[in-house]
């Protein structure tokens, strides 16, 4: 044996292809197959990494994701923290390190707490970082660099991810026995499957047998298997038509990550280290044949390295031809142990004895039926391990009798040699098998639960996680479970996913509950509790179970808040049914008594990296251009995502010029000349029918029904409760079709309660067609004194005389050659045209108006300059005055509101706000002295406040908070609107408005001081509208 | 390495959609609908919701064609032309099926089925896609709505040339005129 390679075997290793890899700076070799984990334990790397909260040194102790410790800093071929050395396939120059330790793996100064973990026990922060109170800022920072485990990555992850849905009838999570017997019951059904397991090959633990045993046919459903067929055999035969089958999808390597109701799970693909899929997954039904985990077991300083559950020696033996030690213990159900301690001899290692802690039976020698090559391993039944020796590596175990009573006067050993309580066993390995906690968690993630049920819906359990142990059965349970479950799809192979009413998983029952071993014995009490680990993840002890018991901590949801079991990153996968169970047996219950906590997706960690998604940066969302955006964009537009996905042009500067000076260039160009804006993002609409009328007068709160084709007015769109969904323009275009606008960023939620009203709300009128046409009309506003002049040199038929074409009217026509519809409305509180021509229309049209516009003054503008304008005529701003919260009286807009013509949507909301004494927030104009700006969100209290005040005359109570506030052009000045309690009563008044620090984002609320403003009407600019009428 | 998918710019066409209140109506307008001209495809989307398509250079005739068509009856026809634009899939069925799970959950079938349509989610994109007749290649349309077809585009492209994974049924893929 070279270290703890063995000379042959290893199932998943290619030795012909060797490997070289860093660990901590050291070189290692290894070969192509191996994982991280297994390459270091052949090398005789026993610490990989320190413990969480007492940094204790932490060895490799199981094989799959129910590791605790063995988390590892990537830093080549890819830089990732918290990767999982059980998990991580070795590959050519691999670089990795420990973490979590300074200044080094065999030397770490945080091992200091180990010394003191006395006065750490569970609940310590809750209890000592509350005094005093000022000082928690300085806790807050040593709380935080003590906290976690690796570090970030200094650059920008190198894996590539990429999302893959698919769906499918049937999805079978797990490839064991149980798993590949469904697999092969569905595809034998003619349905489609996706079939998923964390391993590159179906076998589960069976790959980690070096027995192959034949199958016992007569124990078998008819046809599963052929009379003499051994397990592999059968493996291989079924995986071929599996696998072959055209509606199949095999995810090998795969983790199903979530469940979900209406039948949607994600998993997670790992094609090498450099290369992530992330499958979306749709199906009607679901087997869960995701084995068990095996437990560890409680003893003092059960956490050394060197103790190993039993399982993963097997893997790393069977898989990787690697012995885990020279000399080993086994301790667990010795049936359990035997074909271990046979694999073990067969390697070369030195088995010094198996410790059942099971009451005794005759003998303390293997079963009859246990290979000879046993007859010189001791058997200590009735016996358990008591304490671990050895800090960097276990070096020696002591036992004692399970029961002192039952066993003190007559120790028993192997070969007449006898053993007393206390004695030490030397080892250099400890092989732990606690019993089985099935692997319900994806199932729990579904809303299951783990109570005795048979009834079962869209999930199914089966094999290992129902208690199997045995190849037959567990072949079975997966086969005659998956055929009913598959009876139960009433829908065709190709239907689609199950309804949210009937997606409940059953509630799981593990046919016969394992015993459980993880807990032999009395558990130790006061000092020594604390060296017996229950979650090495979160180094959490017996002792700190107690002392959550006692202190009240009974349920286990608290418990695992109160002590962090089952909090850290195995998510207590392995552990948390053993601190359940040490629970239980303080309150007095009976094992299984108390139900496990709820799991949570998921399943495993994930880099957010790989949920955000193959479209990292600005491609993470879509977005929207306008027939414009080429153009804004080579003019030097500062673009802007302003809402709904649109890129906008914010403003167009100059060369040298700054925001402010671009913004006060394109507001006098309005206000003196003519500006062009692109509009197109705007929400429209065409409602049409006989009953279309009727329709927009119970939707809208204005008179529709008095509007003559051509005209049009304001318009409020109202939530139920009154308060503005959005705003903008109704016209009537003939007499049975309408024009509704909206705001860009509203469309969808506009849209969807269009489709309600007509849906639901209104449903007697069915002759209503709602038409969304926002996308075939490009939008560009001609805004400013000369606006009619400008459209007049470009030439139309349109007579656009004051008289002829007013304010709130629409006329259809040719403008610069282009067919438009053009309507006379405003945003900007200036003479402006709304143009609205075909998409293919708008460069044409844009290039000749500001052509045209030359001479005129014109000047493009941006969402910016239109927001400058619009607060200077006092104009309301959905999502800055409209918060959600606002009713129409509230921003002034009671005018738009024809309360008595009868129902509409919201009225009865709003009468009742009338009828309200309560106070209402108002919009009001604010101005202040000197200074820049107010800040857009700063909250307002009265002129006599005091910061620092929560009480009393002084308090400094919000009465409200500044919407909008920029530097008028036009006034020059700075002005803001707000929404004020009882703020147009107060007009004139004095408050006092908060300023935020220069680094407020870092020191929150502290720093924030006032500033007087003096509360005015908010119509700062020409209040009697005689511009936007001209 | 498979063949490559092709992806190319929706061709113009001039596009109508038509409305109207579900149920007896809409049996109506779907039957007049389908005596339209062999030139005229008409995608049904959903109850009494249709999105018909002609050729570009008849735009206005054919806005004339079905408005009169539905006379009498309670239907929007609206000149969505310029609404709609999007990107055409060409390629081997294994590989445009990848390519179009990177953005949802395609069923198969849908590949198979010259002339079916399936509204759905692409990705982040409310898109149509309509597949062609093709004798050794699948031939999908995604439709979007104009505004998000640029940045369709960088999606597809984006996934183009990715190489397979473990169970990816490779994509070796190019832009067509790349």
């Amino acid at each position: 044996m070279s270290g703890f390679r063995l000379p042959q075997g290893g199932r998943l290793i290619d030795r012909d292809r060797p490997l070289r890899f860093q660990f901590d700076g050291r070189s290692f070799a290894g070969f192509q197959g191996d994982t991280l984990a297994s390459a270091l334990i052949a090398q005789g790397v026993r610490t990989v990494a320190r413990s969480f909260k007492f940094h204790r040194p932490r060895g490799i102790r199981a094989a799959g994701w129910e590791d605790p410790n063995a988390f590892v800093r990537l830093l080549a071929p890819v830089c990732e923290a918290n990767v999982l050395a059980t998990q991580l396939r070795l590959s050519d120059g691999l670089e990795a390190a420990s973490q979590h330790r300074w200044p080094s793996l065999a030397f770490d100064v945080g091992a200091l707490a180990d010394r003191l973990r006395l006065l750490l026990p569970a609940g310590f922060y809750y209890k000592t970082f509350k005094w005093p109170a000022r000082a928690w800022p300085f806790y807050e920072h040593l709380i935080r660099r003590a906290a976690g485990l690796g570090a970030l990555p200094d650059r920008a992850s190198q894996v590539e991810v990429e999302r893959r849905h698919a769906q499918a009838a049937v999805l079978v999570v797990g490839a064991g026995l149980a798993g590949t017997a469904a697999a092969l019951a569905v595809v034998r059904s003619g349905r489609s499957l996706i079939w998923a397991d964390e391993g590159d090959q179906a076998g589960g633990r069976v790959l980690d047998q070096s027995d192959d045993a034949v199958l016992a046919a007569d124990r078998l459903p008819p046809g599963l298997a052929r009379e003499g067929q051994s397990v592999r055999q059968w493996l291989e035969q079924a995986c071929l038509e599996i696998e072959t089958a055209a509606r199949t999808t095999r995810l090998a390597c795969t983790t199903v990550l979530s469940l979900h109701e209406h039948g949607e799970a994600i998993a997670l693909e790992r094609a090498g280290l450099q290369s992530e899929r992330l499958w979306l997954l749709r199906v009607d039904r679901v087997v869960l044949a995701a084995g068990a985990f095996e437990l560890p077991m409680a003893f003092e300083d059960n956490d050394r390295p060197g103790i190993m559950l039993a399982g993963a020696v097997a893997h790393y033996l069977e898989r990787y031809a690697v012995a885990c030690g020279r000399r080993a213990v086994l301790a667990g159900a010795e049936g359990q142990l035997q074909p271990l301690a046979r694999a073990l001899l067969r390697a070369g290692v030195e088995v010094a004895a198996i410790i059942d802690p099971r009451a005794p039976v005759t003998d303390g020698r293997l079963s009859p039926a246990s290979s000879p090559a046993l007859d010189r391993v001791p058997v200590h039944r009735g016996w358990r391990i008591s304490r671990a020796f050895g800090r960097d590596g276990i070096d020696s175990v002591r036992i004692e009798p399970t029961d002192r009573m039952a066993t003190a006067g007559s120790p028993i050993g192997a070969s007449g040699k006898t053993v007393r309580p206390g004695d030490r066993l030397d080892c250099d390995l400890l092989a732990v098998h606690g019993g089985w906690t099935p692997a319900l968690q994806l199932a729990r993630q579904a809303a299951g639960t783990c109570s005795a049920d048979g009834s079962e819906d869209w999930v199914c359990v089966v094999g290992a996680a129902r208690g199997h142990d045995q190849p037959e059965s567990c072949m079975g349970d997966g086969w005659h479970r998956a055929i009913g479950l598959l009876g139960k799809m009433t829908r065709g192979p190709t239907s689609g996913a199950s309804s949210g009413a009937t997606a409940r998983p059953e509630r799981i029952a593990p046919a016969a509950a394992p015993p459980i071993l993880a807990l032999p014995g009395p558990i130790p009490e006061g000092l020594a509790a604390q060296r017996v680990f229950i979650d090495c993840a979160s180094d959490v002890t017996a002792l700190d179970i107690a002392l959550a018991q006692r202190e009240g901590y009974e349920a286990p949801e608290l418990l695992k808040r109160y002590t962090t079991l089952g909090m850290g990153p195995d998510q207590g996968r392995g552990t948390g049914p053993l601190g359940i169970e040490l629970l239980a047996r303080h309150r007095g219950l009976a094992p299984g008594h108390l139900e496990p906590t709820r799991a949570r997706p998921p399943f495993v960690p994930v880099a957010f990296g790989t949920l955000a998604g193959a479209d990292p940066g600005p491609l993470i969302r879509p977005y929207r251009d306008t027939p414009l955006s080429a153009w804004h964009r080579e003019a030097g537009a500062v673009m802007y995502e302003s809402g709904a996905n649109w890129r906008r042009p914010g403003y167009y500067p100059r060369v040298g010029e700054s925001l402010d000076q671009a913004l006060r260039r394109e507001c006098r160009a309005v206000r003196q000349a003519v500006g062009l804006y692109d509009s197109t993002p705007l929400a429209k609409y065409e409602i049409s029918g006989p009953q279309a009328e009727a329709f927009l007068e119970r939707l809208l709160p204005s008179r529709v029904g008095a509007l003559k084709p051509g005209r049009g007015r304001y318009a409020l769109l109202l939530r139920e409760d009154g308060r503005l969904l959005d705003d903008g323009v109704i016209f009537r275009l003939a007499s049975d079709r309408f024009w509704l606008t909206g705001t860009a960023g509203n469309a969808e939620a506009v849209q969807a309660w269009l489709d309600y009203a007509r849906q639901w709300l209104f449903r007697d009128l069915r002759q209503v067609i709602v038409a969304p046409v926002s996308a075939q009309w490009a939008t560009i506003v001609v805004c400013g004194p000369k606006a009619r002049a400008l459209i007049t040199k470009l030439g139309t038929d349109l007579d656009l005389d004051a008289a002829a074409f007013p304010f709130m009217a629409m006329r259809a026509g040719r403008v610069a050659g282009c067919d438009a519809r053009v309507f006379r409305v405003s945003f900007t509180g200036e003479l402006s045209y709304e143009l609205n021509v075909r998409p293919r229309d708008a460069l044409a049209l844009w290039l000749q108006l500001l052509d045209g516009g030359r001479d005129l003054g014109i000047e493009p503008i941006g969402s910016e300059a239109n927001h400058v304008l619009r607060v200077e005529k006092g104009f309301v701003s959905i999502g800055h005055e409209a918060d959600g919260f606002a009713n129409p009286d509230d921003l002034g807009l009671g005018w738009a509101v024809h309360i008595d013509k009868g129902d509409f949507v919201g009225r009865r909301s709003i009468l009742r706000d009338r009828a309200s004494a309560l106070p209402r927030p108002e919009l009001v104009g604010l101005e202040v002295d000197d200074g820049p700006a107010l800040e857009e969100g700063a909250q307002i209290v009265d002129a006599a406040a005091r910061l620092g005040h929560e009480t009393g005359p002084d308090a400094a109570r919000s009465q409200g908070f500044v919407t909008a506030s920029v530097e008028s052009a036009a006034l020059e000045r700075p002005i803001a609107l707000a929404l004020l309690e009882r703020g147009r009563a107060r007009i004139g008044e004095i408050v006092q408005v908060t300023v935020a620090p220069p680094d407020a984002s870092e020191r929150g609320h502290a720093g924030l001081s006032l500033r007087r403003a003096t509360v005015v009407a908010p119509v700062f600019y020409d209040p009697e509208g005689v511009r936007l009428r001209g | 390495v498979a063949d490559p998918v092709l992806l190319r710019r929706l061709p113009e066409r001039a596009r109508l959609s038509v409305l109207c209140p579900p149920g007896e109506t809409a049996d109506q307008v779907g039957a007049r609908l389908d005596s339209l001209s062999r030139r005229v495809v008409a995608l049904r989307l959903g109850p009494g919701e249709w999105l018909l398509e002609g050729p570009f250079e008849l735009e206005s005739e054919f806005h004339r064609q079905v408005t009169d068509c539905l006379t009498g009856l309670l239907a929007d026809v609206q000149n969505v032309t310029d609404a709609w634009d999007g990107w055409l899939l060409e390629g081997p069925r294994e590989a445009v099926l990848a390519l179009l799970a990177q953005g949802g959950a395609i069923d198969p079938v849908l590949i198979d089925a010259s002339g079916s349509v399936d509204r759905r989610l692409l990705g982040p994109f409310a898109a149509l896609l309509f597949v062609l007749p093709a004798a050794q290649a699948a031939l999908v349309e995604i439709r979007v709505e104009r505004s998000y077809a640029d940045s369709l585009g960088v999606w597809l492209r984006r996934r183009l040339g990715r190489t397979a994974g473990s169970s990816g049924g490779g994509i070796i893929s190019r832009e067509a005129g790349a």
